[in-house]
């Protein structure tokens, strides 16, 4: 009897332990759907500006200068089919699928290479993550990295790197030496620094595995010292035939090393804390990448250990913990930075009220979204009215380097304010920093195109028409080569030509775009567009500037002749005038009865009432008690104070 | 099994010459004829060019779907079949050889859909002057501010041979930025030359007598280390400008950027003693750019008078109003190697009497031409659209710009060979902004041929290649330091030379 209840019992834990098992496959099969699904569903939909963004900051052409060029630095292969599949997130959702599919095949080369079993699987998501985390992070660097394709670099170069490690395992040890000496040859012109990690890897699988080889210990010692000797010797070598590297950096060509280092960011001040300030934060999912991988092999040789009951239910439950918390961390989630992207998005679709709805969605704004939403404002003709009706500040940029608004969108606004010559050159100037890149080709061509400079706009039209989405785009341009008649009447270029109406100077605007643009507008020429006044005056009203305000308010009213004020200039009309105690302007009669509206003046009223309630308090302390004015002049005058433009 | 091997090969064999012969190009026999020259880039119709120059391939720029170019020199015709003409370098210098002295024909035949049409044939004079075998250049985004990724690079006239003398990659990156500069050869010659490195690990690298090493020319007498260099073609010296630089930016004209001087001098370096000592350094003058003549006795520069007038402005914001007030002359003073001692300042070509401004006085071989470039106004005139080349009888005094040469388009940086037959210079003819190097051939009178842009063996290369040539100079023989051999020196310490006071 007992015998019976003891194998009963036995049984039923055999059957206990079969549903475990099997619920922990089912659980971690649905956990590696749900980050895999998840993934790609949060790059197709909520990262898809940002995507966009890191699509148009690069390039790539079918074209035989091109490859050459890409190909004269170590890594250039690399870098060059990188920038191939990076043109994919034009269509965020198509390049999200390509993307999420090279990372699920790294998974599942990282089971399959180092022979994790299935109950461990989950271990294979952190490289995964990883990989993933080291692009999830970069937030402002997509401006300033200076490595083509980046956002496929490492993924591609890992897939290489792991197909070399499958087809070493399946080599005896002599042609395991010549296997690495010609990955090291032929890899690195292709992979830079990744041949030599590639290599490295394979040199720590030799050693883990050295016991278990019980003949040709000496051919597995000379393989080590080759290996040894080889990851040195080769960059060296190289070093001799390309012309493009300083010795100092032959060893880690691919990587950002130049930009993710101390000596990059020295000179730059942070307000606040945060660890994005951090520039050796960006390295953390390389040292995770690469350790995770050692790792792998080094657990050959704790392989014993892997019997412990329970202890792939620890281990499944350690790698979601890992990966959640490491993309929460590493994932910039920045929502002045995915505003802007989202900005960007739309003023290229030409959607300007989406422009402007978008700076609502933040209570501290960069310049770079109030400027945005200005221009957006401007074009829509509503500036007068909703100006001051959004959110306005200068909020840090979070990010380690000083980020210019010239990168993140000076040169669209340059553009839209028919500073021509100023887009263009911010075209130029990071072309050589940085490469040129679709976006930085798609406004000098209309830069140049509306300069009147077709031939020079000709030249990046045609290496336009070279690329896969943006042919079409470069034929409508090249349209209005061939017709220049036609620029005139596009609805897009009417802005820039309207603003383009002030006589050449010779000026600097030393990376300030707000800056350069409020001195400028501070001028207004004899023959200036309504659009121009507008602008002229806004951009008084913004500076504060009463007089520079009544001076374009005057051509306003003389050049537009409006038959209604809009709302904001009614409220700098009147707190001007009570400002002006020495009466320096003279209202004509029955302008107040034609322009000023009652209600305005009332709230005007309502207002210096109240601010009389709060005498002697600090202005910034005051501001949350006026929050009912947040979307006048006043509350803009008094109440917005301490912008800092970058 | 012989027998199956031999049958494979003949097989083989016979698809092979099937292959070769349906794709050789065949002359139509039919056609229409088009009473007009074919559309070509880059345009090399009516050129004239050295026997040993490169094929100049080119593309048809006609709407076509099939394409045949015949070049036909006295006894030999090369058919080319596709859009692009490229011909083979074996047969370009067999054709070449058969044509010196007189000229190629260039027929052109496209089939349209009408059938095919055939183009006014053109004409490619080859001149019996042959070209100096090598050339360098600057490789230079055309930026303003911004500098990464330049290259000083020599390249053979007769192929498409490139090689890098120093690129600044190899001595600087992120954030350690170098720019590099000014490129000069003692008579053609590359064992005593020089080139500048800026910023991060900064000097003037010079080749003297074979020998590297890293000089620092600033000193406490000198504004600015050397900047525009000239060597002394006969005596162990260089003549080079010092200069305070700085760049403004145009908010609308299409010139874009003004490159000023605020200041600048010229100076007389002595590689032995390594010493530096001034030649010109009025406070009210602008010296630059000089250039010795052949006997190395006479030392050319541009001189701007430019007079401070507004108290109540910095020098700087003066200079950026009345920045169209700025217009150089062409000085020149004798030297005597054997004292150093300089004579009269002599006013070779007052180009401010004209309202213009004459820059980079270069004079040809037999001492006979002065060569420059003349716009309205400034020095940097790469970077203005109305600047041409001119050339001076220096025995007469008359000059005349390269009409056929010029173009609309800003034309600098020009250079003699060393038999004074051709010139290699810059110009931005194909787009306004990327400067390309143009070569024309120079007659014994002074008059300019038709130039022609530097071949490439892509037609469409420059299309795509996104840097600027500069700074082109020819080289009888091409430079044997290694590039990294270049990086080891720059990245060495920098010997600061002396001044010497003139009065010394």
């Amino acid at each position: 009897m007992g015998k019976t209840a003891s194998k009963s019992r036995t049984t039923s834990n055999v059957g206990f332990i079969t549903k475990i098992t099997e619920r922990m496959d089912k659980l971690r099969m649905i956990v590696l759907l749900f980050f895999f699904v998840g993934v790609w569903g949060v790059l197709s939909f909520y990262e898809n500006a940002t995507l966009f963004r890191i699509s148009d900051l690069s390039l790539f052409l079918f074209d035989e200068v091109y490859f050459n060029e890409m190909l004269s630095v170590p890594a250039g292969l690399l870098m060059y089919v990188s920038s191939f599949f990076v043109q994919f997130f034009h269509y965020p959702v198509l390049g999200a699928t390509i993307y999420i599919a090279l990372l699920y095949l790294v998974y599942r080369l990282t089971i399959k290479i180092f022979e994790i079993p299935k109950r461990y699987c989950l271990l294979a998501l952190i490289p995964v993550t990883a990989l993933l985390a080291a692009n999830t992070q970069l937030g402002y660097w997509i401006f300033y990295l200076k490595i083509p394709g980046y956002y496929y670099v490492v993924l591609l170069a890992v897939l290489a790197i792991l197909m070399a490690l499958w087809a070493f395992k399946k080599l005896g040890v002599y042609w395991r030496i010549f296997f690495v000496l010609s990955w090291l040859f032929l890899g690195y012109p292709l992979l830079g620094f990744y041949a030599l990690a590639g290599a490295m890897l394979m040199l720590f699988l030799t050693i883990v595995n050295v016991d278990s080889v019980k003949d040709c210990k000496w051919a597995h010692k000379l393989l080590v010292i080759i290996t040894v000797l080889a990851i040195f010797a080769v960059p060296y070598l190289y070093y001799h035939i390309y012309t493009t590297v300083a010795l100092n950096n032959v060893y880690m060509v691919g990587l950002p090393c130049a930009q993710w280092g101390q000596e990059y960011v020295k000179n730059v001040e942070h307000e606040s804390f945060s660890y994005w300030h951090w520039v050796y934060i960006y390295w953390i999912p390389f040292i995770v990448l690469f350790f995770s991988y050692f790792s792998l092999l080094a657990a050959k040789k704790v392989r014993r250990l892997l019997n412990v009951n329970n202890l792939d239910i620890v281990v499944s439950l350690s790698s979601v913990v890992f990966v959640v918390l490491f993309l929460s961390i590493f994932w910039y989630n920045d929502n002045n930075y995915r505003i802007e992207n989202k900005q960007n998005m739309a003023m290229w679709n030409e959607k300007w009220r989406e422009v402007a709805d978008f700076a609502k969605e933040t209570e501290l704004p960069t310049r770079q979204i109030v400027m945005n939403k200005n221009l957006a404002l401007l074009k829509l003709g509503v500036i007068g009215n909703e100006l001051f009706s959004y959110p306005d500040g200068s909020a840090e940029i979070l990010s380690p380097m000083i980020v210019h608004l010239t990168q993140t969108g000076g040169k669209m606004t340059y553009f839209q304010y028919g500073k021509f010559n100023f887009s263009y050159r911010w075209c130029v100037e990071d072309a050589v920093e940085y490469g040129w890149r679709y976006e930085y080709l798609k406004h000098a061509v209309r830069s140049m195109l509306l300069s009147g400079e077709y031939r020079l706009a000709l030249r990046y039209i045609n290496i336009l028409k070279r690329t896969l989405f943006y042919r079409d785009w470069a034929e409508e341009m090249e349209m209005f080569v061939e017709n220049p008649e036609r620029i005139a009447k596009e609805k897009d270029f009417y802005m820039p030509l309207q603003m383009a109406c002030y006589n050449d100077a010779l000026d600097v605007d030393e990376s300030f775009v707000e800056a350069f643009l409020t001195k400028n507008f501070g001028y207004i020429p004899e023959d200036a567009s309504p659009m121009y006044i507008e602008v002229a005056l806004t951009s008084a009203m913004i500076r504060k500037d009463m007089k520079s305000f009544w001076f374009a308010f005057d051509k306003y009213l003389r050049v537009c002749n409006p038959k209604k004020l809009p709302k904001h200039y009614q409220e700098a009309v009147l707190l001007f005038m009570n400002l002006d105690k020495s009466n320096t302007v003279t209202i004509s009669d029955g302008f107040m009865e034609r322009y000023i509206s009652s209600s305005i003046e009332r709230r005007l009223s309502s207002f210096v009432g109240k601010t009389k309630q709060y005498k002697g308090m600090k202005e910034e302390d005051m501001a949350p008690y006026f929050k009912e004015y947040s979307d006048t002049y006043f509350y803009f005058y008094f109440f917005v104070r301490k912008i800092k433009t970058n | 099994m012989r027998l199956i091997i031999k049958k494979t090969l003949c097989l083989v064999w016979c698809i092979g010459l099937l292959i070769c012969y349906s794709c050789s190009p065949e002359i139509p026999e039919r056609f229409v004829v088009v009473e007009k020259e074919p559309l070509i880039y880059p345009d090399y119709i009516g050129v004239t060019v050295p026997c040993n120059i490169a094929p100049l391939s080119f593309r048809i720029n006609e709407t076509g779907t099939a394409f045949v170019t015949r070049f036909s020199s006295p006894d030999i015709d090369i058919d080319i079949s596709g859009k692009d003409a490229v011909v083979p370098l074996k047969e370009w210098s067999m054709l070449m050889n058969n044509a010196k002295g007189g000229e190629i024909t260039v027929e052109t035949y496209v089939k349209s859909d009408a059938g095919w049409l055939k183009y006014t044939p053109f004409k490619i004079s080859v001149s019996a002057d042959s070209i100096d075998p090598y050339i360098s250049y600057r490789l230079i985004p055309p930026s303003y501010v911004a500098y990464e990724n330049l290259s000083i690079c020599q390249r053979a006239l007769s192929s498409y041979d490139e090689d890098v003398i120093y690129h600044n990659m190899l001595g600087g990156s992120e954030p350690n930025g170098q720019c590099i500069n000014c490129h000069a050869y003692k008579n053609y010659r590359t064992d005593n030359m020089q080139f500048h490195v800026r910023q991060y690990n900064g000097g003037t690298v010079f080749v003297h007598d074979g020998e590297i090493k890293k000089i620092n020319l600033k000193t406490d007498s000198t504004i600015s280390a050397g900047v525009y260099p000239a060597f002394n073609p006969k005596y162990d010296v260089v003549a080079y400008s010092v200069n305070n630089t700085g760049q403004i930016f145009h908010t609308k004209h299409a010139n874009k950027v003004e490159v000023q001087d605020k200041a600048s001098d010229v100076i007389i370096y002595n590689p032995v003693d390594e010493t530096v000592m001034h030649v010109a350094n009025s406070d009210v003058d602008l010296e630059v750019f000089p250039a010795w003549a052949p006997d190395g006795k006479t030392l050319y520069y541009c001189s701007a008078h430019f007079e401070k007038l507004d108290t109540s402005l910095t020098a700087e914001a003066e200079m950026i109003i009345r920045y169209r007030e700025v217009k150089y002359d062409i000085l020149r003073r004798s030297w005597n190697p054997e004292t150093g001692e300089l004579g009269a300042v002599d006013t070779v070509f007052m180009a401010s009497k004209i309202g213009q401004s004459a820059t980079f006085p270069r004079i040809s071989p037999d001492g006979r031409f002065l060569l420059f470039a003349m716009a309205e106004y400034g020095c940097f005139h790469i970077w203005h659209r109305d600047a041409d080349l001119y050339v001076m009888d220096l025995e007469t005094g008359d000059y005349h710009a390269l009409d056929k040469a010029n173009s609309e388009s800003p034309e600098s940086y020009h250079s003699w060979s060393s038999n004074g037959r051709w010139i290699l210079f810059a110009s931005r003819r194909d787009d306004t902004n990327y400067s390309r190097l143009y070569i024309a051939h120079i007659g014994a009178d002074g008059v300019a041929e038709k130039a022609f842009v530097l071949p490439q063996k892509t037609p469409e290369f420059y299309d795509f290649f996104d840097r600027s040539y500069n700074v082109p100079e020819f080289m009888v023989e091409p430079v044997s330091v290694t590039p990294q051999e270049f990086a080891k020196v720059v990245s060495g310490e920098a010997k600061t030379v002396k001044y010497k006071s003139f009065d010394k």
